[in-house]
């Protein structure tokens, strides 16, 4: 009898429990502790796009109400700027206009020469505009002075285009051609 | 009377043996101390994870369902519709916000004297307001030399002589077109537009 089938023998009382304990640790590693280490990370993988879904869903949510909030928000500024910034109707932008403009050039001592007007809405626009062409004559400080007057008047006038014209006969004399609009909302969308 | 012949049983370290047994015991001990904490903490976190998925998935599907119905409140016609007014009163405001009083003073420093402006219109683009101008002048070099000093004033960029025919009075009229950066404050910078 070898010594080491000696020991065994003489020691089996020791041995066979921890024998036992052995394999009962290795059948709880391979039936247990593997699978659920495998079963946590699938897991985790799985919560992790959960979570990506969650947060693209918020994200979803958060642009979809900034979208209807800045749309009210839109139309709420819209509505204060045709009812308190433009004119009310062909009336109100006629008086902004007609004889507003003509006594400013008048202060501007700017003679008055010739002026048309027409109102004109575009297909896709709810604003309809009054655009006026004024001919003026006098210097060029007094153009200064009557466009100065005009654009800081309370009135909402734009003026969209400036020609200037230097009469032969009198150098210091501009023929001032002055375009100028003004809107109103008309329709036919309630914005 | 000893029957068993001493001679046939060879020695071994028994303390030895009993050092290695108490180690390989210690050993398995402590394998299933191992063993047994991590099942109870990963049976522990797999509950966890899986109530975390059930709860991120009921409330990206309770989200969902509110967006629809955000989304439902929302008509893409109209919305369009207001985005298009906004555009609109924007460059509207833009124009009226327009300060042709600096204009002119940029012009009016910088206006050579051999040549004469004689058109300006302004046009507003979202944020971005473009200039063009007609200016007549004796010689080419003169109208250049107008709109450098226009864009060394640091209002202007990007101004190009669109268009040129020569008079019959033998000067040139030239169409300008570029970007107005409007004031320019001491800092360097521009003054924004308002709008809606």
């Amino acid at each position: 009898m070898t010594p080491l089938h000696r020991i065994v023998q003489e020691k089996r009382l020791f041995l066979l429990p921890l024998a036992v304990a052995l394999a009962v640790n290795a059948a709880l590693y391979t039936l247990a502790v593997y699978p659920l280490t495998v079963r946590v990370a699938s897991a985790e993988r799985r919560a992790a796009v959960a979570a990506e879904v969650l947060a693209a869903a918020e994200a979803a949510h958060a642009q979809a109400v900034a979208t209807r909030d800045g749309k009210a928000r839109a139309d709420s500024d819209l509505r204060t700027f045709y009812r308190e910034v433009l004119p009310d109707d062909l009336a109100g932008a006629r008086r902004i206009t007609y004889a507003r403009l003509a006594a400013l050039a008048e202060a501007a001592n700017l003679r008055y020469e010739r002026r048309s007007s027409v109102n004109e809405q575009d297909r896709e626009s709810s604003l309809v505009r009054l655009r006026t062409t004024m001919v003026l004559a006098g210097e060029y400080a007094d153009v200064r002075q009557f466009i100065y007057a005009l654009e800081t008047a309370e009135e909402f006038v734009v003026i969209e285009d400036v020609s200037l014209v230097q009469r032969d006969q009198d150098l210091s004399a501009l023929i001032l051609t002055l375009e100028v609009s003004t809107y109103y909302w008309a329709g036919p969308t309630d914005a | 009377m000893l029957r068993t012949n001493l001679a046939t049983r060879p020695f071994y370290n028994e303390r030895a043996v009993h050092v290695a047994l108490v180690l390989v015991g210690v050993v398995v001990v402590a394998v299933t101390v191992s063993n047994v904490t991590r099942i109870v903490a990963l049976s522990g976190r797999h509950t966890d994870l899986g109530l975390q998925v059930s709860r991120d998935e009921g409330a990206a599907r309770e989200m969902s369902s509110q967006t629809d119905a955000v989304q439902q409140e929302i008509d893409g016609a109209e919305l369009q519709a207001i985005s298009d007014a906004v555009s609109e009163a924007n460059a509207l405001i833009g124009l009226r916000m327009f300060s042709w009083t600096e204009l002119f003073n940029r012009i009016e420093t910088t206006l050579p004297p051999d040549v004469m402006m004689t058109s300006v219109r302004p046009e507003v683009v979202g944020e971005r307001v473009s200039v063009s101008m007609v200016v007549v002048g004796r010689r080419v070099d003169a109208i250049d030399q107008f709109i450098e000093a226009l864009e060394a004033t640091g209002s202007f960029e990007g101004l190009l002589a669109r268009q040129e025919e020569a008079t019959v009075d033998g000067m040139y009229r030239t169409m300008l077109r570029g970007r107005y950066l409007g004031p320019v404050t001491p800092d360097g910078d521009s003054t924004p537009e308002e709008g809606l």
